[in-house]
């Protein structure tokens, strides 16, 4: 993201949470925040806590979002003229990688995790009845190639839930529609066919044979350096036991049993870490999901 | 066969059923969209690319700190020495290399083990430059509530630090300064080996200071068995304790675990470095004093029967000579002090006081005075000890040449006060061995070693406080060294390290001229027993 795709994002961010922008330029926005958009980012439970408990009249943070350049000296002198206040507002900032912006993007997730969504606009009579809608199921999964290194992908995966019918990129093809939240009137929704849980079952499947299908030479180097690493440790370490070995050649003391044992602990320390460091791993999780009853005319198959 | 493990994380779908069964409460369409928007801005497309280059917003790396991070990610798999020569930014190296395991999702908790007067600075790089909270250890529940801490190595091995500190899994762990794990029996390198951790940086710009194992054990602490066993190691690397052979191969096996970037490499855009012996000839009064030192020396060493430990306090006195008559008289009246008082020692000691008496000048101090008008520009002066830092003091007061002192005892906010003190108003910095961690001086570029350490890498750490990456001006060092005394073979024993270090590092910047013909010195009874004095010498270092 750029200082205005961050900006554009920002603006978005506190439109759907209430938040208020009091002042928004290239560089920097003034934000009120909502009570939602404080509880989660400003960090202050007690002050919340207090507020519950008292049923006082809840006053939420101003504060600022810097995303571009900031320009020397012009910090103080910005803050207070823009506000008209007298102190320094906090300041959050929203660098990508930051921890601001993770912040924010942490509420998105949290916040934005499943919806149920409704297809208006002109809907046809289907043969004669009710108007009806098809209902889909969309997942969002994650994909991580972790080794020492690391590589993720997503996969929007959309199963009919009346016919089976499964789409890929299914997100891409719902941003150019007119969903909400609200069913339309006179509406027919048919039952389900395929459960939810079954739909799940076949995206998780789908996406273990996308992934079977996918270079895997990754993880093969990564098993070779693993065991390369291995081997050293484990060469070494045994030579190290065989040459305290050595030395007792009538009594095991206690000093020297310590030291053995304490050799031995570090091997398989040393072992895991290595297993820790390099063993490939493939990890699916569902990032969000939802249900979208969508018009059966407008043409979804259609590549996007 | 599979190659890999699968894994599915089944949480967030039960999540989902649950507002399936109750339908509801649904999200927000826009949150959803955000955070799809969110997820793919933060994804990691591929293995190779660094993720965080581009989105630093307060400075760009160089292009050998961005090689260095891509190398350690990418060849040495995370676990490194960073061994840039002082000056070139391992700081940002290490910076930059744990942001983009950040980034990746890799690293998430990190312990930042660095000495106690550079923890605040640490802390701050790391969020000025990198946006990471580091968090500067200051509680006991930081070790459990902060994701990434910055300590001193001394706090996090004490108790009851040490069993928490033991107890996390680190994701990365970052010791600055390495060269302090030399010894594989002090408490440190235990301590370090013993810390559970995944990736790991050890950071030093003299990994070899005395003799091969120093990096022997350094390189087992991020890869136990790299090198092979220790037997193995000596009998294939090392031939001496200051030389080394089939470097080649020992070098091959080194790239793949250390990084060294050089001034000289590439187009750092460094200035070059000066370095001038000054000989010095020491007064007929100076000369009678050493003369009477080393043969009390000589004496003691033979009345004590050979205890190397003793003897290398003994070689202080004449190296202290060779400083200040400050410093000599105070060890003397500390050891009249510890004397008994029917002693015949006592007498003697007493003469040699009586030597001191007759000196009126310092042969060094005057030239020292000599080069600081000459050159009519700041001027920082290392010695050895405090009495001559003091001396110096007074003898720049009285010749009305501004001075400051800087010293390891001082705190932090009086080492950057001095550190204020000297680029505005003073034109001298006189600083002692422990002040010379950590500080960067670039705005000065004369330094003078009034004397010179037994260890090559601690004239290198004193020399990389102004010779570093923002220094304009080529850099001059002036090393003193007095005629027919113990620092000609000071001088001649640095010669030794530096080779060594040079056959398996790489080459170092010059910190001494070229001493060939210095070779011929003799002190007969000392040359051979100075080795034993030396290693003795090395041992206190460490401990």
């Amino acid at each position: 993201m750029n200082n205005n795709e961050l900006k554009q994002f920002l603006s978005r961010f506190c439109e759907a949470t209430g938040c208020e922008i009091h002042e928004k330029t290239d560089s920097h926005m003034t934000v009120k925040l909502s009570e939602e958009a404080d509880r989660q980012l400003t960090g202050r439970p007690y002050y919340w806590m207090f507020v519950d408990r008292t049923g006082e009249a809840a006053q939420t943070m101003t504060m600022r979002w810097q995303y571009g350049e900031q320009l020397e000296g012009a910090q103080s002198g910005a803050t207070s003229a823009g506000t008209g206040f007298g102190f320094r507002l906090p300041q959050m900032a929203c660098d990508y990688g930051g921890e601001g912006l993770e912040r924010i993007f942490r509420v998105c997730k949290e916040r934005g995790r499943f919806v149920r969504l409704f297809e208006h606009g002109d809907l046809p009579l289907a043969g004669g009845r009710s108007r009806s809608l098809q209902t889909w199921a969309c997942f969002q999964l994650k994909i991580e190639f972790i080794c020492d290194l690391k590589k993720e992908l997503l996969l929007s995966l959309g199963v009919n839930l009346q016919t089976g019918k499964m789409l890929d990129d299914f997100h891409k093809r719902m941003l150019v529609r007119d969903l909400r939240p609200q069913l339309p009137p006179r509406i027919f929704l048919p039952p389900d066919v395929v459960s939810l849980d079954h739909a799940w079952q076949k995206a998780v499947r789908v996406a273990h044979e996308f992934v079977a299908a996918h270079d895997d030479r990754w993880a093969v180097r990564a098993n070779e350096r693993m065991t390369a690493e291995l081997e050293a440790s484990e060469h070494y370490f045994s030579q190290l036991l065989m040459d305290e070995g050595k030395h007792d050649t009538q009594v095991l003391d206690e000093q020297r049993m310590q030291e053995r044992q304490h050799i031995e602990e570090q091997r398989q320390n040393r072992a895991a870490e290595i297993r820790r460091q390099f063993a490939p791993l493939v990890r699916i999780s569902l990032l969000n999901g939802g249900l979208f009853h969508l018009n059966p005319a407008s043409n979804i198959s259609n590549a996007v | 066969m599979t190659v890999f493990s699968m894994e599915t994380d089944e949480s967030t779908f039960t999540a989902w059923s649950k507002v399936y069964a109750d339908n509801g409460p649904w999200h927000d369409w826009r949150l959803y969209k955000l955070a799809v928007e969110a997820e793919e801005a933060m994804l990691v497309r591929d293995f190779e690319h660094l993720q965080a280059i581009p989105y630093l917003r307060n400075f760009t790396p160089l292009p050998h700190q961005t090689e260095t991070a891509r190398k350690v990610l990418h060849e040495l798999h995370g676990r490194a020495i960073l061994a840039d020569e002082v000056g070139l930014g391992k700081t940002i190296e290490a910076g930059l290399i744990l942001k983009e395991y950040m980034m990746r999702g890799m690293v998430k908790k990190a312990l930042i083990l660095v000495p106690a007067s550079l923890v605040l600075q640490w802390s701050r790089e790391l969020s000025q430059k990198f946006g990471i909270r580091a968090v500067a250890h200051k509680k006991q529940y930081v070790w459990d509530h902060c994701d990434c801490v910055v300590a001193s190595i001394e706090t996090a091995k004490r108790a009851p630090h040490r069993e928490t500190v033991l107890k996390h899994h680190y994701d990365m762990l970052i010791v600055d300064e390495a060269h302090k794990l030399k010894n594989k029996n002090t408490g440190n390198y235990r301590f370090i080996s013993e810390l559970s951790k995944t990736y790991c940086l050890l950071l030093t710009a003299t990994p070899v200071q005395n003799r091969l194992d120093e990096l022997y054990h350094l390189v087992n602490i991020l890869k136990p068995g790299q090198l092979g066993a220790q037997q193995q190691f000596r009998a294939s690397h090392v031939s001496g304790s200051r030389t080394a052979k089939n470097e080649d191969v020992l070098r091959e096996q080194l790239c793949r675990v250390m990084i060294r970037n050089r001034r000289a490499d590439g187009d750092l855009h460094l200035t070059k470095r000066i370095v001038e012996k000054i000989d010095l000839q020491l007064s007929p009064q100076e000369m009678a004093l050493y003369r009477g030192v080393s043969e009390f020396v000589r004496e003691r060493y033979h009345v004590q029967a050979g205890d190397a430990g003793g003897l290398f306090s003994l070689m202080t006195l004449q190296r202290e000579v060779c400083s200040s008559r400050d410093a000599v008289f105070l060890t003397l009246t500390n050891m009249f002090k510890k004397t008994p008082e029917q002693s015949p020692l006592r007498a003697r000691i007493w003469e040699l006081v009586e030597l001191i008496r007759q000196i009126e000048a310092n042969t060094k101090a005057e030239r020292a005075l000599q080069i600081v008008r000459e050159v009519g520009e700041k001027v920082i002066i290392f010695t050895e000890y405090r009495a001559t830092q003091e001396y110096l003091l007074h003898y720049c007061k009285v010749h009305k040449v501004p001075a400051v002192a800087y010293r390891g005892g001082m705190n932090r906010g009086k080492k950057d006060w001095m550190t204020d003190l000297f680029r505005d108003r003073a034109q001298v910095l006189i600083a002692t061995e422990a002040g010379g961690e950590g500080i960067n001086l670039q705005f000065c570029h004369h330094m003078i070693n009034y004397d010179l350490p037994w260890n090559p890498m601690r004239v290198e750490q004193r020399i990389g406080r102004i010779h570093r990456l923002g220094q304009s001006h080529d850099v001059r060092i002036y090393n003193f060294a007095t005629r027919d005394t113990i620092e000609q073979h000071i001088v001649s024993l640095l010669h030794d390290k530096i080779k060594m270090f040079e056959s398996v590092i790489g080459e170092l910047d010059p910190i001494l001229t070229d001493g060939a013909a210095e070779r011929r010195f003799e002190l007969s009874l000392l040359d051979s027993l100075m080795t034993d004095a030396e290693e003795q010498w090395t041992c206190y270092e460490q401990q």
